[in-house]
């Protein structure tokens, strides 16, 4: 295998590991309970909570100090009013504002370790999945860091991740305040597309060299625009493909172009002149939609609720006037 | 070079082949035979020039002989079949000089003939004394003196054939195994080759069996001659008796007339 | 007699003090990159605060002038990194060194006769194994010994593709080496295919498993190395014993027979060895390129083709290019080392090439 060779894979796999995050199937729209193993009495450290990736992690004193490793992580703990304890945080991160003003430590996706000791966090909060490297992972936990991994592998379960990372860092009470305000708003969705048709949507990820990237089957994208009353057609859940062809049998009604966010040259005309999909019915009928919220949509934070908001006025405008 | 010394009838010899028979095998079965019925043996301070045409089986002889190759019949050295013997311990009775040798960019003269020395090494990282004074004697015999510190892949054909000559006799074998020796080699240098082993067979007993091409210059050091014509020994005896027109005109299909030319016939019997 | 005088000082290989010259050169040029490459960071250490620190993990009674974090990013972050480096790079310049001989081909590497593909099958299944066989998922996260997995398979992985290949490589018929070579290659192609095929599968692990492919030098701790450090340096010792074979092997397969090589087990010997070294460094470090492939060209074209000083000195620069490679990919920011070493590597080497040249043709 030569090093050339995979490396002109790089930039899809960049895309690939930010937008997709397939997940696990699960998308019952029931809460379950918290993942972490509470604590009985608030503000008792030294805390033990299990993480995402199933591991206890034990945290000696209320950390002072946190490193995020993904912005979804950063959001939740600025959204928990504990921004002002962030000493590292990832060059994506752009929300809210005040982060800008905090060292990156995560640079090009690349976790830079002498950065991570130089912050000397208290806590590390990574992100599951891969998407920090578990050999990172290990790194930074034989270094003595203790490192919480957080990866939702639905929407209740960016609840259960706010909830846990509260406890982690004893805002519980925030926590609660900010996951039942979400729940509110998302029986709103759920509520507001009760009952109405569920149009076959097709969410379109990025088109790279002539490869179709969508919200695979049983993924966490998927599960957003079931709940926002779409019928999502998904492609290959490893791969997250979807062929032209197999696109053009299941004929979506609705075509949600995500891409458009980063590339203005993504546009409904230039999707309707794309060789074979004038036939699709949502081009026919003019149902291609420019999608400015993906950002929130992929990144599993406070805002997903904003997302989940968004994807529910674009599959039923009607609904929302 | 006259003066020839007889090897003394009692000196068993170094090589002994017997019956040997070779054929290259493709998938499995014999293609051609390369070597039929040969059966050879030489003794030290023997020097024995082997002619033939092309494809007459010399340098397949050659492999055999030091086992590299395995055919039918019996090869033995010092009296023990060939392959009783390792590797190294054939390396240092036999020194073998191939055809067609590949010479490596970046080698110096001196370090190349060093390599001679490989099968006498003991020292996991130097040359001993012996080691230096063998590489010595072999620069001054091969007469590649001059071109000491030189890079091998920068000299011309027959300087670099005087090196790889020189290389062979580092190896201070009992048997030299030259297969054309004398290629590249302008008139000069095949004489004093030539006289070389002469010299060398005589005063050390060396026994030689070299590829020659010119019956010419063959006959000049008077050697003990073998004919090899279809993988067949067809004459073997002394130069005078070998070297005949009607022989070499009938194995190298020539003309008599031709053959007698070639063969120095004007100035023999001088 | 005067032939004497004039021959023997040129007699008995590199002179004593050219050999040391030109290690001790190659070995302080090593440490040097070692101890810049230790020094910088993306996080700056003074020159004199790390010898402040240094002198106290000798027990000197030094006053901490410090942040308390810097002495961990030096010895646990820094050092275990270049040390790898320096490692990876010296097996890879070693074997490559060996496998050129081995082969007499200049285009061949450490990898040519599967132990990339091989190595990268293993690495690529220990990380893509619990995402396709969610049971896998606990064996992945244990370590054995302190190792990864992915390090444990792509040893394995290595080896038992370049044993594959020999054993190819013998049923069809004698085993030359361009036989060899052209099983590498068609070996390697299919388990480059099996790779791809789990690689387009395995989705989430795609990121680790590419920087994997395009080696990176940040897995490395001590544990690893405690593991690859005796592989590696054992195995270029044993080899380096080896010189004189390797040497005479330049001169075919017929001379270096008549010289007193039994080639089949000899190069049977050699390739095991160096597969062992490659193998021990790719588990370390994935598959870097081009280090194994130009630093034997660039030492021989420096210093000559005999390997008594080529195999030494290519280890050795090796392990710096590797160190400084790697100094430069933390220095950018997370660029795979085997781009950098592409990158700084291809264009001197060529220019080398050309200068070599040119200096070949005038006369």
């Amino acid at each position: 295998m030569r090093a050339r060779r995979v490396w002109a894979f790089a930039p899809l796999l960049l895309i690939l590991a930010v937008a997709c995050q397939p997940t696990t199937p699960s998308l019952s729209p029931s809460l379950s309970p918290p993942t972490a193993s509470t604590a009985p009495s608030a503000g008792a450290y030294p805390l033990t909570l299990t993480d995402d990736a199933g591991r206890q992690v034990t945290l000696p004193a209320e950390p002072e100090s946190i490193v995020s490793l993904a912005p979804s992580n950063t959001e939740i703990v600025c959204a928990l009013n504990a921004c002002d304890r962030l000493v590292g945080v990832t060059d994506f991160d752009d929300y809210p504002a005040e982060v800008a003003d905090i060292p990156d430590v995560v640079i090009f996706a690349v976790v830079d370790i002498e950065l991570v000791v130089d912050a000397d966090p208290d806590l590390i909060l990574a992100a599951g999945n891969e998407l920090t490297p578990s050999a990172v992972i290990t790194e930074l936990t034989d270094l003595g860091y203790p490192v919480l991994v957080v990866y939702p592998a639905s929407l209740d379960e960016v609840l259960d991740n706010i909830e846990l990372i509260g406890e982690a860092i004893n805002a519980r009470d925030q926590a609660a305040a900010l996951t039942a305000e979400m729940e509110d708003r998302i029986q709103a969705v759920t509520d507001a597309v009760a009952g109405a048709a569920r149009p076959r949507t097709f969410y379109e990820v990025s088109v790279f060299e002539g490869t179709i990237y969508t919200a695979g089957r049983d993924s966490f994208l998927a599960s957003l625009i079931d709940l926002a009353g779409g019928g999502p057609i998904t492609g290959d859940p490893l791969t997250f493909s979807i062929a032209l062809e197999d696109l053009l049998a299941a004929d979506p009604e609705l075509i949600l172009l995500g891409d458009a966010a980063y590339d203005a040259s993504v546009t409904p005309e230039a999707v309707a002149a794309r060789q074979g999909w004038g036939a699709i019915s949502a081009v026919q009928n003019g149902r291609v939609v420019v999608m400015l919220e993906d950002p929130v949509i992929t990144r599993p934070g406070p805002r997903i609720v904003d997302g989940l908001e968004a994807l529910a006025r674009a599959i039923h405008p009607e609904r929302f006037d | 070079m006259s003066q020839r010394r007889q090897p003394s009838p009692n000196s068993p010899p170094i090589l002994e082949l017997k019956e040997v028979g070779f054929g290259y095998r493709r998938r499995g079965r014999p293609d051609r035979e390369v070597l039929r019925g040969v059966s050879l043996s030489v003794t030290p301070g023997e020097l024995v020039a082997l002619l033939g045409p092309n494809g007459s089986g010399k340098t397949t002889l050659f492999r055999v002989a030091v086992g590299l190759l395995a055919g039918s019949g019996s090869v033995r050295l010092d009296g023990r079949p060939v392959t009783d013997w390792t590797r190294r311990e054939i390396a240092q009775r036999i020194a073998i000089l191939p055809q067609l040798p590949t010479v490596p960019d970046g080698f110096r003269v001196e370090e190349l003939v060093e390599m001679g020395r490989a099968p006498h090494a003991r020292s996991r990282f130097g040359a001993s004394a012996e080691d230096a004074d063998a590489v010595e004697r072999a620069l001054i015999d091969a007469d590649a003196v001059d071109l000491v510190g030189r890079r091998v892949d920068e000299l011309s054909g027959g300087e670099r054939q005087r090196v790889l000559v020189a290389m062979t006799l580092a190896q201070e074998p009992r048997l030299l195994l030259l297969d054309e020796p004398t290629q590249h080699l302008d008139l000069a240098h095949q004489v004093a080759l030539l006289a070389t082993l002469d010299r060398l067979r005589r005063t050390r007993g060396l026994a030689v069996v070299a590829v020659l091409h010119d019956p010419a210059l063959t006959a000049l050091a008077d050697p003990r001659v073998v004919l090899l014509s279809a993988g067949r020994v067809v004459a073997d005896g002394p130069a005078a008796e070998v070297l005949r027109p009607t022989l070499l005109a009938r194995v190298f299909d020539i003309s008599v007339p031709t053959a007698l030319a070639l063969s120095g016939g004007s100035t023999r019997g001088t | 007699m005067r032939a004497s005088v004039a021959t023997r000082s040129l007699v008995g290989g590199p002179s004593l003090g050219r050999a040391t010259l030109v290690i001790g050169g190659a070995l302080v040029v090593l440490l040097a990159s070692v101890v810049v490459a230790v020094g910088l960071g993306s996080v700056e250490v003074g020159l004199p605060e790390a010898i402040g620190i240094i002198g106290q993990r000798l027990g000197l009674p030094v006053p901490e002038t410090w942040a308390s974090t810097a002495p961990t990013i030096l010895f646990e972050v820094r050092l275990p990194r270049v040390l790898a480096g320096a490692l990876v790079g010296a097996g890879l310049g070693g074997a490559g060194v060996v496998f050129q001989a081995l082969l007499r081909n200049p285009m061949a590497d450490p990898y040519v006769i599967g132990t990339a593909a091989g190595a990268s099958l293993g690495a690529v299944l220990a990380i893509t194994a619990p995402v396709l066989v969610p049971a896998l998922a606990l064996g992945a996260g244990t370590a054995w010994l302190g190792i990864g997995l992915a390090q444990v398979l792509a040893f394995a992985g290595g080896l038992g593709a370049v044993a594959l290949v020999l054993a190819i490589a013998r049923q069809g018929g004698r085993s030359n080496m361009v036989t060899l070579l052209l099983t590498g290659y068609a070996v390697s192609s299919l388990v480059a295919a099996v790779v791809a095929l789990l690689l387009v599968s395995s989705g989430r692990a795609l990121a680790s498993v590419v920087g994997w492919l395009l080696g990176s030098l940040g897995g490395a701790g001590y544990p690893e190395l405690a593991v690859a450090a005796p592989l590696v340096l054992g195995g270029s010792a044993l080899l380096l014993f080896r010189w004189r074979t390797l040497n005479l092997l330049l001169l075919g397969d017929e001379a270096a027979a008549g010289l007193g090589v039994d080639l089949v087990p000899v190069r049977r010997g050699l390739v095991l060895l160096a597969t062992l070294v490659t193998s021990a460094a790719v588990a370390l470090a994935g598959t870097i390129g081009f280090v194994g492939l130009v630093v034997p060209h660039l030492v021989r074209l420096a210093i000559g083709p005999d390997h008594r000083l080529l195999l030494p000195v290519s280890c050795l620069g090796g392990a710096a290019l590797l160190v400084m490679a790697d100094m430069a990919a933390r220095l950018v920011g997370g660029v795979p080392v085997g781009v950098v070493t592409a990158l700084i590597g291809a264009p001197f080497f060529l220019w080398l090439l050309h200068r070599a040249a040119g200096a070949r043709t005038t006369p």
